[in-house]
C-alpha cells in the first residue's frame, strides 16, 4: 500500500464529480478494463452462487471421493465427495466478503487516524505517526496469524485482525494527503471565513482525500484476498463445512498426487481476483498520477 | 514403522501374570534364551549388509529427548536411542524381557527385578541396579517435572538389592507394574547424565539404545549414529547390529511433499497418508504394506454435563453414523469397523458385540422420545488435521441427516486438552492410540481417576469393572472382565467407536530384512530384534 | 546532516520503543495463560503449588509493568528466555535458523533482480506496447499468485513429474555445495517471484519518471537512442528507489518464507514462527516478532538516511 504514498489529489474536472472522471479513466485504462470486467464476474459468482452452481457446496457422496473431472463433476469432487465447482462458486463469497470487509475496516480505521494525525498535527500527529511506524515494522502475515492463533480460528477473526494490522497504510496516506490539502487555498479560505474544523474536514479534505484512498482500498482488497487464503490454508481461516479458495488449496495440497485439480483451480482463482484488483488499483493510480499519466497502457 | 511406535496414550499397563513374564533368561553373549525364542528366529537366506544411513521422515521435530519430559512428538527415534526394560510381544502383554533379564513376584507388594549385565549408556556409565533407582527416584521427584511419574504412583519404593538387582515394593497389589516399566518410565536413562544437568538430557540424551546422538538440528532433522557396543547385538550373537551406519530423521510437516521425497530416492521407509495408497501401491520402486494397528478411533461423549447425560441421545448419535461409508470415503477403504474400545486381535476384545448399525430412522425415533424431535445442537472439536477435518466434516454432514446440528471446532491439540479440562464440549474426539494393556484406556477414558477423563464419564457399574480388572492377576478372569467392561460400555453408548485403524507404510526396494508377516505378528519385540539393512549397505 | 541522522535514530528509538510494548502485549494477549498451556503436558496442573511453582518461574506471579521490564532486561543481556517446544535457549534457535532464511532471501533477491529488472526495463522501452501490457500483468502475476500455490505446483513438476530437483530439505553449503543450491532453486524463486513482479513495477515506474525529466530530454535532442537514453541516462537515477524496494522486501519476504519453508521443509525463522505460533511458544514468538522489526527499522532507518544523504531537500522536512 506504500506504493500510493506518491499519488497527489485529484482536481475536480470540470462537470464531472471526481468519482466519475475516475471511473471513466479506469475504463480508458486497458489492464484496469480487465480488472474491473473480471471483479465484475466474480460478484455477479459471489451473488448467483445458488443459481450458478450445479450442486449444493454441502452434499457430500462418501463413495465418490476425490473423483477427478467427469462429466457429472466439471472440476471432480472433493475429500468427502462435494462437488469441487460448486464449492470454488460458493467460495468466491467468502474470498471476496473478508477481502471487502477487512479492507473496508482498516480503511475506516486508517482514515479516522490519519484524519486526526493530520488535521491535529504537532504532538498527536508525532506520537500517532511513531505509533504508526511501530505498526508498520510488524509484516502483518505474521500478526494476523499470531492474532488469528491467540483469538481462535474463524473468519470474523480474520477480518478483525487484517483490520488491526491493515491501517497503517490508509493512516499514512491520509495524513499525507491532509497535509497538502489544508494548505490549498480554497481550503485556507474556508478557514478565514470561521468554518469549523471538523466541518472544513468533512466538506473539503475528505472528498479529496477519496480518489487516493479508493486506490489503496482496490489493492488492499487483493492484499485482504490474499491473507485469508493464506490464513485459510495454514487452517486458522474459514471452518468446516464453509467453502474458501484457500481452504480448498490446502486441503487439495494433500491430494495432489490424486487430483491435481484440486489444489490448483483454487489457486488460479486466488491469483485472477488478487491480479484483477490490482490491475484496478494500477489503472486508477495511473489515472491519479499526472506524471505517469499516459506512461501506462492507455487506448 | 508406525506399528511398533509407541505413544504415550497406550503404550503402559496392567502385565499379566508377572510369572509368565520371568523366564529363566541367562545374560551372555550369544544368549541362547534369546536366540530359541519364538520372535528371535531369523530367515536363515538372509544375509545382512553392514553400512549406509537410514533416510527417514518425520511430521514434527522429536521435541525433548528425555522421554519423563513433554513434549515428545517422535516415539519412534527415541526407540532408537533408549531401550525400555520390557518390551510388549504379538498379544499385547509385556512379557518380553528387555534391558530387565527378569522380574519375579516375591509377594503381592514385592517384585524382584534382575538386570542385564554388560549394558552401557552411550555416555560409557553401566546400567546397574544403583543407576536404574537414580532414575526412578528423579521421575518421582516433583522438582523433575516428569509428566510420566503419575503412573508411578502405586510405587512405594526401589531398592538396590545388588549390583544388578532391585526390590520393588509396592503399596497395594499392582498387576500393572510390568506394562508401566514398559512404556516412558521403563525407557533406561544415563543416571550419570541425569546427576550432571538433567536439563541438558532434554537436548543431549544417553541412552543405552542401537543408535546415538549424532546431531540434532530443532525442527531440522536428527541424526543418529550406529552405537557400536549395543548390548543386544552381542546377547543375540550377530555383533553386526544394527547394520545401519545411523539414521537420518528429516522433518517434513506435508504428506505430498513427504511422498514426493520417497519416490524422488531422497526417503528409505515411509508412513503413508492413507489417500496416497492407491497412488503408490504399483510404483516399480516401492514394497507398499498395509498393516492393522492397535488403534481405535472414536467420538468422545460428555457424558455428565448437557444432552447426552441421556444414553438414548448417545445412542442416536451412534445409529446415525454409517461407519461403513466413512471408512470408505475418510480411509480409502484402510480400517475394520469397529465394535467397541479394543481391537478385534486384541484378548480385551469381546468378540460377542457387533457394530452398531447405521439407522437414521430409528435415530430420529430415539431423539424424538428424549424429547429432540425438532432437532438438537451441541456442541464439539476435532483434531485440525486434514485428515481430522476431513473425518469432522463427514460426521457433521451425518448427523444433520438426522436433525443434530454438530458445531465442531477444528482445534491444535493444546486447545483441545483445554475443553477437555474444562468439559466444555458435548461430542469430540476420541478413541485411544497404542493400546497395550486393557487397563490404560479403560481407566483413562471411562474412570474418574483417567488422564483422560476429567469427569466427563463416571458409570458406577463400570468403574467397578475397571477397578477389579486392575487388581486381578489371574489372566483368564481378567480377560472375562474386560470382556464384561467392553459389554458394559458399549451397552451404555458410552461412546461411538468407528473403527480400528489400518496403516500404510512403503520402503524403497534397496531396503532388506522387512518381514511383514513375522512384524505383524510378533509387533513391537520383533520391531527391535530384526534389523533392517540395505542391500548394497547404502541407499 | 548530522543533526538530521540523530533526529532519524531518535524517532526510531521512540519507534523500538512501542515495538516492544506491542510486542509484549500482543503475547500476552493468547488466552489462557500460554505458559499454562504448554505446561499442561509435563507438570500436575491440578495441583496448586505446582501451578505456583511453575509462574513464578516464568515470572507471571508479578504486576504486568514489572514483567515487562524483567523480561526487556533479559532480552537485552541475550536471554531471550527458553523454548517451551525445544527447551533449547532461543536465542542460539534463533542463530542456528537464521543463515537458512539469509541464504533464502539472498536467492530471492537474485531471482528477483534476474527477473524484474530486464522486465521493468522492457517495459519502459516499449511503453505502452503489446510487449508493455503483457510485462506489466506478468508483473502484477508475479505480486498476486500465492507463494504457497507456487510451491506446491512447482514441486509438483519438478520434483514429482519430472525429477530434476530435490522436493524439499535443506543441506548446509558446506556439506554439500551442489546439493544445497540445488535444494534452494525451487524455494528461492517461488520467493523471488513475488518481489521481482514489485521491483519490475518499480524500475518502470520510477525510469518512465525519470525519463520525463529535463537532462533526459536534453540526451534525447542530443539525438541519442531511445535505448542508450534510458541505459546510460535514467537508469542510474532510477536506481535508487529500486534499492530501496530491494531493502523493503525482505521484511514482505518474511511473510512468503512462512508457507515456502513450511513446503519444502526449510529449517529458517519462518518455519521456526510457525511452528512457535501453532504450540503458543510465545518466548519464540516474542523474539522473533523483536527480531524482525528491529530489522525493518534499521532498514527504514538507513533508506532514510540514504536518502537525507542523496537528495538534500528531504532534510529540511
Amino acid at each position: 500500500m506504500s506504493e500510493v504514498v506518491g499519488a497527489t489529489p485529484a482536481r475536480p474536472a470540470a462537470g464531472r464529480s471526481p468519482l466519475m472522471s475516475l471511473v471513466l479513466a479506469v475504463g480508458r485504462h486497458r489492464l484496469a478494463s480487465v480488472g474491473l470486467v473480471v471483479v465484475a464476474l466474480l460478484s455477479l459468482v459471489a451473488l448467483l452462487a445458488p443459481l450458478l452452481a450445479p450442486y449444493s457446496p454441502y452434499e457430500q457422496d462418501l463413495y465418490n471421493v476425490l473423483s477427478g473431472p467427469s462429466p457429472a463433476h466439471w472440476l471432480g469432487t472433493d475429500n468427502v465427495g462435494r462437488d469441487l465447482l460448486s464449492r470454488l462458486i460458493y467460495g468466491t463469497r467468502i474470498s471476496l466478503f473478508v477481502g471487502i470487509v477487512g479492507t473496508l475496516l482498516s480503511a475506516a480505521v486508517g482514515v479516522t487516524v490519519g484524519l486526526i494525525a493530520g488535521a491535529r498535527g504537532g504532538l498527536v500527529d508525532a506520537i500517532i505517526m511513531r505509533i504508526t511506524d511501530a505498526f508498520l515494522c510488524f509484516p502483518p502475515l505474521i500478526f494476523i496469524l499470531a492474532m488469528s492463533a491467540a483469538l481462535g480460528p474463524g473468519i470474523h477473526n480474520v477480518i478483525l485482525s487484517f483490520a488491526l494490522f491493515g491501517w497503517t497504510g490508509f493512516a499514512r496516506i491520509i495524513r499525507g494527503q491532509v497535509l497538502l490539502v489544508r494548505e490549498l487555498p480554497y481550503v485556507e479560505a474556508a478557514r478565514s471565513i470561521g468554518m469549523s474544523p471538523l466541518r472544513i474536514m468533512w466538506r473539503h479534505i475528505l472528498p479529496n482525500t477519496l480518489a487516493p484512498i479508493i486506490v489503496a482500498v482496490s489493492i488492499s482488497i487483493g492484499l485482504a484476498i490474499l491473507v485469508e487464503s493464506g490464513v485459510s490454508f495454514l487452517g486458522l481461516g474459514v471452518q468446516p463445512p464453509t467453502a474458501s479458495w484457500g481452504k480448498e488449496l490446502r486441503v487439495g495440497f494433500t491430494y495432489i498426487e490424486t487430483v491435481p485439480l484440486f489444489s490448483i483451480v483454487p489457486g488460479l482463482l486466488i491469483a485472477l481476483a488478487v491480479i484483477a484488483f490490482n490491475f484496478i488499483g494500477d489503472g486508477l493510480r495511473d489515472a491519479l498520477d499526472p506524471r505517469l499519466r499516459g506512461a501506462m497502457g492507455r487506448s | 514403522m508406525t506399528g511398533n511406535c509407541k505413544r504415550v496414550l497406550g503404550a503402559c499397563g496392567v502385565a499379566l501374570s508377572i510369572g509368565v513374564a520371568s523366564p529363566a533368561v541367562q545374560a551372555q553373549a550369544g544368549d541362547p534364551s534369546i536366540l530359541d525364542q519364538a520372535w528371535a528366529i531369523w530367515d536363515g537366506a538372509d544375509k545382512p549388509v553392514r553400512g549406509g544411513y537410514l533416510r527417514l521422515a518425520a511430521p514434527q521435530y522429536i521435541g525433548k529427548m528425555n522421554p519423563n519430559h513433554w513434549p515428545v512428538l517422535d516415539w519412534v527415534s527415541m526407540g532408537y536411542v533408549h531401550d525400555k526394560l520390557v518390551v510388549t510381544d504379538g498379544s499385547y502383554n509385556p512379557t518380553v524381557p528387555w534391558l530387565a533379564q527378569s522380574l519375579t513376584q516375591d509377594d503381592p507388594t514385592t517384585v524382584i527385578m534382575k538386570l542385564r549385565d554388560g549394558v552401557t549408556f552411550h555416555d560409557g556409565s553401566r546400567f546397574d541396579a544403583s543407576a536404574l533407582k537414580f532414575q526412578i527416584d528423579w521421575i518421582r521427584n516433583p522438582k523433575s517435572a516428569a509428566w510420566s511419574a503419575g503412573w508411578l504412583a502405586p510405587l512405594e519404593s526401589v531398592e538396590v538389592v545388588d549390583d544388578l538387582t532391585l526390590r520393588w515394593k509396592f503399596k497395594h497389589p499392582w498387576p500393572g507394574f510390568a506394562g508401566i516399566v514398559a512404556n516412558v518410565p521403563g525407557y533406561a536413562l544415563s543416571a550419570k547424565a541425569l546427576r550432571e544437568d538433567a536439563d541438558a538430557y532434554d537436548s543431549q540424551p544417553k541412552g543405552t539404545g542401537a543408535f546415538m546422538l549424532e546431531e540434532a538440528s530443532p525442527g531440522n532433522f536428527l541424526k543418529l549414529k550406529r552405537n557400536p557396543n549395543w548390548w543386544f547385538a552381542k546377547a543375540s550373537g550377530r555383533p553386526d547390529m544394527p547394520y545401519f551406519d545411523g539414521i537420518h530423521v528429516s522433518v517434513i510437516p506435508d504428506p505430498a511433499v513427504r511422498l514426493a521425497n520417497l519416490r524422488a530416492g531422497k526417503l528409505d521407509i515411509l508412513t503413508l497418508d492413507k489417500s496416497q495408497y492407491a497412488v503408490v501401491k504399483n510404483d516399480p520402486n516401492l514394497v507398499v504394506y498395509r498393516q492393522p494397528i492397535n488403534h481405535v478411533v472414536a467420538l468422545r461423549f460428555n457424558t455428565t454435563k448437557g444432552v447426552f447425560r441421556d444414553a438414548r441421545v448417545r445412542q442416536a448419535i451412534s445409529l446415525a453414523i454409517d461407519r461403513k461409508a466413512l471408512i470408505a470415503g475418510t480411509q480409502f477403504g484402510l480400517g475394520r469397523i469397529a465394535s467397541a474400545l479394543y481391537p478385534e486381535d486384541h484378548w480385551a476384545h469381546n468378540p460377542a458385540l457387533n457394530p452398531v448399525p447405521y439407522d437414521p430412522a430409528k435415530a430420529k425415533q430415539l431423539l424424538a422420545e428424549a424429547g429432540f424431535a425438532n432437532g438438537l445442537t451441541i456442541r464439539g472439536y476435532y483434531n485440525a488435521t486434514t485428515m481430522g477435518q476431513t473425518i469432522a466434516e463427514a460426521i457433521k454432514n451425518m448427523l444433520a441427516k438426522v436433525g443434530v446440528t454438530w458445531q465442531v471446532d477444528l482445534l491444535a491439540p493444546v486447545a483441545i486438552a483445554a475443553r477437555l479440562k474444562e468439559r466444555d464440549y458435548d461430542l469430540g474426539e476420541g478413541g485411544w492410540q497404542f493400546i497395550y494393556d486393557p487397563d490404560l484406556a479403560a481407566t483413562g477414558l471411562y474412570h474418574p481417576d483417567g488422564g483422560f477423563n476429567f469427569g466427563r464419564s463416571d458409570n458406577k457399574a463400570i468403574v467397578a469393572l475397571i477397578e477389579a480388572a486392575r487388581r486381578e492377576v489371574d489372566h483368564k478372569k481378567r480377560q472375562q472382565l474386560y470382556w464384561d467392561i467392553e459389554k458394559a460400555l458399549y451397552d451404555d453408548y458410552q461412546d461411538a467407536w468407528l473403527w480400528w485403524e489400518e496403516v500404510v507404510t512403503a520402503h524403497r526396494k534397496s531396503i532388506k530384512g522387512w518381514n511383514q508377516e513375522r512384524m505383524t505378528k510378533y509387533k513391537e519385540v520383533h520391531f527391535w530384534s530384526h534389523p533392517l539393512w540395505f542391500k548394497d549397505g547404502r541407499p | 546532516m548530522g543533526r538530521y541522522i540523530i533526529v532519524r535514530l531518535c524517532h526510531a528509538a521512540i519507534v523500538l520503543a512501542v515495538v516492544t510494548v506491542l510486542v509484549f502485549v500482543i503475547a500476552r494477549l493468547i488466552p489462557g495463560d500460554a505458559i499454562m498451556a504448554a505446561m499442561a503436558g509435563s507438570v500436575d496442573m491440578s495441583d496448586a503449588s505446582v501451578v505456583k511453582t511453575v509462574r513464578a518461574t516464568y515470572g507471571l506471579d508479578e504486576p504486568l509493568p514489572l514483567q515487562f521490564l524483567t523480561w526487556l532486561e533479559r532480552f537485552v543481556t541475550g536471554d531471550w528466555g527458553t523454548s517451551l517446544g525445544t527447551g533449547e535457549p532461543v536465542l542460539n534457535m534463533f542463530l542456528s535458523r537464521l543463515p537458512v532464511t539469509l541464504e533464502l532471501f539472498a536467492g530471492a533477491t537474485l531471482w528477483s533482480l534476474a527477473i524484474g529488472l530486464p522486465v521493468g526495463l522492457i517495459g519502459a522501452l516499449k511503453r505502452n506496447s503489446g510487449t508493455d501490457v503483457v510485462l506489466t500483468a506478468g508483473a502484477l502475476l508475479g505480486v498476486s499468485l500465492p507463494s504457497y500455490w507456487e510451491a506446491i505446483v512447482l514441486i509438483y513438476l519438478f520434483a514429482v513429474l519430472l525429477p530434476i530437483l530435490p522436493p524439499s530439505g535443506y543441506v548446509p553449503f558446506a556439506e554439500d555445495p551442489l546439493l544445497n543450491i540445488t535444494s534452494m532453486i525451487l524455494p528461492s524463486f517461488v520467493l523471488g517471484t513475488h518481489s521481482a513482479g514489485l521491483l519490475a513495477r518499480y524500475v518502470r515506474g520510477s525510469l518512465l519518471e525519470v525519463l520525463g525529466q529535463d537532462f533526459i530530454r536534453t540526451a534525447r535532442a542530443k539525438g541519442l537512442r531511445e535505448r542508450s537514453v534510458v541505459i546510460w541516462h535514467a537508469l542510474k537515477p532510477a536506481m535508487i528507489p529500486i534499492v530501496t524496494i530491494i531493502g523493503l522486501s525482505w521484511g514482505g519476504m518474511l511473510a512468503g518464507a512462512f508457507f515456502v519453508e513450511v513446503i519444502f521443509a526449510l529449517p529458517g525463522l519462518g518455519r521456526m514462527s510457525v511452528d512457535a505460533i501453532f504450540q503458543k511458544d510465545f518466548p519464540v514468538i516474542q523474539a522473533t516478532l523483536i527480531a524482525v522489526s528491529v530489522n525493518v527499522l534499521l532498514v527504514n532507518v538507513l533508506v532514510d538516511i540514504l536518502y537525507g544523504y542523496l537528495d538534500p531537500r528531504v532534510r529540511i522536512r
